[in-house]
């Protein structure tokens, strides 16, 4: 059985048996379909076009006619025929061209002691939606070379909930392991050898940083425990030979995990602790790391404790009708006043296809200073209309920002009252998570001397406009901080200085652990957190309501 | 019974310091407590439901409604068991065991309240018998809420559990769904929080 694949005019031609998924067969032909939902049917990114072939969609048999075309789910279709023919949309592709990932690092003052001298030492920020891995030099300390990749996990779940739900099945955690290492490391590792002529037996020493989710799969253990009370990870630290792992490195090459603190706040947290010194900060210092899990750790005086809100992949893009990661053609910045004449940058392409995370904050906050946007999230219809902008998408309002003819997929870019409710949903967890974590101590968003922002998207949001939403505390633009990709810098401080690993063990047993569901503060929070900027006015004295 | 415009608008509009001011107005002038309630907040959080069914209205602004509901149900609640007020029906509602999550378990008992039905939020990570107490105490429907499919199964164990106790048994969650219900016996299933208030009033016979 054999199928073709036709891509812009490409075409690849792959065996084909009737056990395997569209989906999973178009990843042998090279191509990497989107599947946000998990390949569970629910949701529409892995859309194709089915040609001439019978076919078996959601167990019901189909026949398409030479000439004649079907749209379905990838992830739903099986094809029974001997030949087929199959035409994925643009849209549908996984793409990686020119995705804009933190790689940038500052790596704090260290004393250069690798603890194997000779050779090279391979760091790695393992994300749940992005990697990023830089090699280094442990002859000199010198970061020879930094490639990024999605995580190829994506391809499964979108979310850590949804990839701890799959490894309850069995074969998903296999699966879902060699979809990092095989798919996503591997590959980074090639691409970083091949590059500056570095022979990869030559890489002796892999340190790697994420969440405690990520690095259970990443170590083959099941984090199926994580996600049930009491949260408890099987181990917080990890280490094994590369061979055992079937990392391309060298064989025998150590690799360990930065130690998480907890199940819910993991070595990334840990990394980016030793990377920013918030241990050892005067006064009282929030380091708040805006992922899909929203982490936070507050530091008073050298006392530590930390939590995680499940602010869902909002922010990146997921959920919303016409979001996309921050990659080529996602307009990445808006700005506009009452007039609604949108000024958009888009990365890479001039023709967009969506808007990613940092987008939708801008458009929120231009929203709602223009008045274009109420407190609770709702449009001004009349004024939508009376600019020509307003459309209307499964009986929900939504403001056109991109007419059909200008988009890269020949359709209107919107925003809907929906996805600015998702929105707010992810940045009530994040502000509500932050003051819970603050009252604990008796303290609150006032008394806060600093901000660190770490994680890469942090470093693309404008600052001015995520306060006016009330995602972040109204104290002054001043008092924050931006540390780029904290987890990467503490995953090279472990290869660049062996009295590290030690630093990190005494890190992870500082932070006392919030249980935000179990405080009497945070369902209230939470509720005010949902309003622009929050219904406790008092917390944004410099958001003035239109 | 009468309608306080004022009143209703408030709740939709989840300004909670204006229900305050109304509801404590109204109380002051001897307003009967239930025609308060019934009049005009129950329509309202009925009517924001509807809204959001409908697509209409969203989450967030559903919470806030109807935090905005209890400011004024905090007033009223003690005047309406003094006044020997009958709520529609007791039910119980809690997240299952081994599961931490609320938010959406929160809003369908605030959504359950705000339709007149006395609420037992028995929180999180609830066992068989924290449900079995709820019934003994009177619950006459049980809600039961899981987000992960991890924590899902052990639905089917308290539908077992609590198998000839006379009360009913809804279940509800992100993974979970109808066929799901079908399969371990749960009288009903909903998937958001304002189809549950009509899945809990047709279970209890109480569907007009």
């Amino acid at each position: 059985m054999s199928v073709i694949f036709n891509l812009e005019g490409r075409s690849v031609a792959v065996e084909s048996d009737s056990d395997r998924t569209v989906l999973e067969l178009a990843r042998k032909a090279g191509w990497h379909i989107d599947a946000k939902c998990g390949g569970r049917g629910s949701c529409a990114s892995c859309n194709v076009l089915l040609g001439a072939g019978r076919y078996r969609v959601f167990g019901e048999e189909i026949e398409v006619a030479p000439d004649m075309r079907r749209e379905v789910l990838s992830c739903q279709t099986r094809i029974l025929s001997e030949t087929a023919e199959i035409f994925i949309p643009r849209a549908s592709i996984l793409s990686f061209d020119g995705a804009r990932i933190a790689d940038e690092m500052d790596i704090p003052e260290h004393t250069f002691s690798p603890l194997f001298p000779d050779g090279y030492g391979l760091a790695v920020d393992i994300g749940t939606t992005t990697v990023v891995a830089a090699l280094i030099d442990l002859r000199d300390g010198t970061i020879v070379s930094r490639e990024s990749l999605y995580n190829q996990q994506i391809l499964k779940a979108d979310d850590v909930v949804s990839r701890i739900s799959l490894c309850s099945e069995a074969g998903n955690l296999e699966a879902l392991q060699e979809l990092v290492i095989a798919h996503t490391l591997n590959p980074l590792v090639h691409k970083l050898c091949d590059g500056t002529g570095v022979a990869r037996e030559r890489i002796v020493h892999c340190a790697v940083s994420g969440n405690t989710v990520m690095m259970h799969i990443f170590f083959g253990v099941s984090p199926v425990s994580i996600g049930v009370i009491p949260f408890k990870p099987v181990s917080r630290t990890f280490e094994a030979k590369a061979h055992a792992l079937r990392i391309d490195i060298g064989p025998d090459a150590r690799v360990e995990a930065i130690p998480a603190i907890s199940g819910y706040v993991g070595g990334d947290i840990t990394s980016d602790i030793l990377a920013s010194n918030l241990w050892n900060r005067d006064g009282l210092t929030v380091l708040i790391d805006i992922g899909t899990n929203g982490e936070m750790v507050a530091c008073l005086d050298g006392q530590m404790s930390a939590c995680a809100t499940a602010a869902g992949p909002a922010f990146e893009g997921a959920g919303l009708l016409h979001g996309t990661r921050a990659a080529s053609r996602a307009i990445d910045t808006i700005a506009f006043d009452e007039s609604l004449d949108f000024q958009i940058t888009v990365i890479g392409d001039p023709n967009p296809m969506g808007l990613c995370g940092s987008a939708i904050i801008d458009f929120i906050a231009c929203g709602f200073r223009c008045g274009l946007i109420n407190m609770l999230g709702r449009y001004d219809v009349e004024l939508l209309k009376s600019r020509s902008c307003h459309e209307t998408v499964a009986g929900m309002h939504a403001c056109v920002l991109v007419q059909a003819e200008d988009s890269a997929t020949g359709e209107t870019i919107t925003v809907t009252e929906y996805d600015i409710a998702e929105i707010l949903k992810a940045k009530a967890a994040i502000y509500s998570g932050l003051k819970t974590l603050l009252a604990e101590l008796g303290k609150t968003v006032r008394d806060i001397d600093r901000v660190i922002l770490a994680g890469g998207f942090a470093k693309h949001i404008n600052l001015e406009n995520a306060i006016c939403i009330g995602l972040l505390p109204d104290i002054g633009t001043g008092k924050y901080e931006v540390i780029g990709n904290g987890s990467l810098a503490g995953a090279s401080l472990a290869v660049l200085d062996r009295s590290a690993a030690q630093t990190y063990l005494e890190i992870i047993e500082r932070p006392q652990i919030v249980t935000l569901n179990k405080t009497a503060t945070f369902t209230n929070y939470f509720q005010e957190a949902l309003a622009i900027p929050n219904l406790d006015e008092d917390d944004f004295p410099s958001i003035v309501k239109p | 019974m009468a309608k306080n415009e004022a009143l209703f608008e408030a709740v939709l509009k989840g300004k909670r310091k204006d229900v305050a001011e109304i509801v404590q107005q109204e109380v002051d002038k001897g307003t009967n407590v239930a025609e308060i309630l019934m009049g005009s907040m129950v329509p309202a959080m009925a009517e924001i439901g509807d809204r959001f069914s409908r697509n209409e209205a969203y989450v967030p602004e559903m919470l806030i409604a109807a935090r905005a509901m209890q400011a004024g149900l905090n007033i009223l609640d003690p005047l309406l068991t003094q006044a020997g007020h009958k709520p529609l029906a007791k039910v119980a509602i809690g997240t299952v065991k081994g599961d931490l999550h609320d938010i959406g378990k929160n809003l369908v008992g605030m959504m359950l309240k705000g339709a007149g039905f006395e609420v037992m939020d028995l929180g999180v990570d609830c066992d068989i018998e924290k449900y079995k107490e709820a019934v003994e105490n009177g619950a006459q429907c049980v809600l039961l809420s899981a987000l992960l499919t991890t924590t899902m199964p052990y639905m089917k164990e308290v539908v077992s559990g609590l198998a000839g106790c006379g009360a009913k048994i809804l279940i509800g969650g992100a993974p979970v769904t109808q066929q799901y219900a079908d399969e371990i016996g749960a009288d009903g299933y909903s998937n958001d929080a304002n189809t549950a208030v009509k899945a809990t009033k047709v279970v209890l016979g109480l569907a007009a």
